[in-house]
């Protein structure tokens, strides 16, 4: 690269030159942003990822935002999951015994056929809400690693508590009454 | 009468048989389920597609495509339900859309750059000059001393 060589470049090649530059690193920037979303799980004491979530039964729309002042207690979980079925009457006892007590129990269901869901809500008489994890967008937000898993979200819209495996009914009364007033 | 009666029994013999025919030729073989379910993959099961896949959620898929066939969805259709219910990543193929055309389109953003690169260094590259040697004259003293030897070889060999 002599003097002479720098004094006869155009403009046109520092353009590309600076346009080639920001494409590659746009690019870095974008590979290296879904390599960290992909690792990066939600953490306690921060604002939990933003959902919605679709009920199974009316259809309604339930986010983050809707149920602002509410413990929100969200729970991943599929048909298919053997220890989902021994999860689902603890949480529905959860939803019995504070439903007057602004806690909502939201069920996502992941990775699963409506047929197969709608038939394991009904065999275990679960009566909170329940939604299809569509295009698996919400456990993507909360970077989930299986199912069941469990984030209890505190009425101020912070995650609280993060339960991997199965929830029972004792380990998340614990963490409501330490929330509620 | 017993004319009568075999006549009706293979009446009804011919009705059973089409029936059963028809109703085999909607339902969808398993290799008609396999040819979509191997283009996808179960966010359970890393890496397996889903014709390849034991679990039980991959075996409700596969219901739910043989069910889909049945109904008569195209594959298409069949996919998109599936990208629509668990997202693009169901795809073994990544769609031209968003940040799967970014996917598609980066090696030849790279190739176009190496090109480019190598291109620009082969310019510049100065070819190298071959010096060529310079011929053995007579006139330096190492040639007269090489002529001397030669002679005097050639004068012992007798020749």
């Amino acid at each position: 690269m002599t003097a002479d060589s720098e004094q006869q470049r155009s403009p046109l090649f520092y353009v590309i030159s600076a346009l080639v530059f920001v494409a590659l690193a746009a690019l870095l920037w974008l590979l290296g942003s879904r390599i960290i979303r992909g690792t990066a799980p939600p953490v306690a004491g921060e604002i939990a990822p933003d959902f919605a979530l679709t009920d199974f039964e009316t259809g309604e729309i339930h986010t983050l935002e809707s149920l602002e002042g509410k413990i929100i207690v969200l729970n991943f979980w599929a048909s298919w999951c053997v220890p989902c079925a021994t999860e689902a009457p603890e949480l529905e006892a959860i939803q019995q015994a504070y439903a007057d007590r602004d806690v909502v129990v939201l069920g996502v269901d992941y990775a699963d056929t409506e047929t197969e869901a709608l038939a394991f809500l009904e065999k275990y008489e679960i009566t909170y809400i329940n939604g299809p994890d569509l295009g698996t967008r919400i456990s993507q937000a909360y970077r989930i690693k299986g199912v069941p898993e469990t984030y209890v979200i505190a009425p101020d819209g912070t995650l609280a508590e993060t339960i991997i495996g199965p929830a029972t009914s004792a380990h998340l009364s614990g963490i409501l009454d330490d929330l509620l007033p | 009468m017993r004319f009568l009666l075999r006549a009706l029994l293979l009446c009804a013999a011919v009705f059973l048989w089409s029936v059963s025919s028809v109703q085999a030729q909607d339902a969808p073989t398993d290799d008609d389920v396999n040819d979509i379910a191997k283009q996808l993959f179960c966010p359970t099961c890393e890496n397996i597609p889903l014709d390849q896949c034991g679990t039980d959620a991959c075996i409700q898929w596969r219901a739910t495509i043989s069910d889909l066939l049945a109904d008569g969805n195209t594959e298409a259709d069949i996919k998109a339900y599936f990208v629509a219910q668990h997202g693009e990543r169901v795809l073994n193929v990544p769609t031209a859309r968003g940040f799967g055309l970014l996917l598609w389109l980066s090696p030849l953003l790279f190739a176009v750059i190496a090109l480019g690169v190598y291109i620009r260094f082969a310019r510049n590259t100065q070819p190298v000059k071959v010096v060529q040697a310079a011929p053995v004259t007579a006139t330096t003293p190492q040639a007269d001393y090489i002529s001397q030897v030669e002679a005097e070889l050639d004068r012992r060999r007798g020749l």
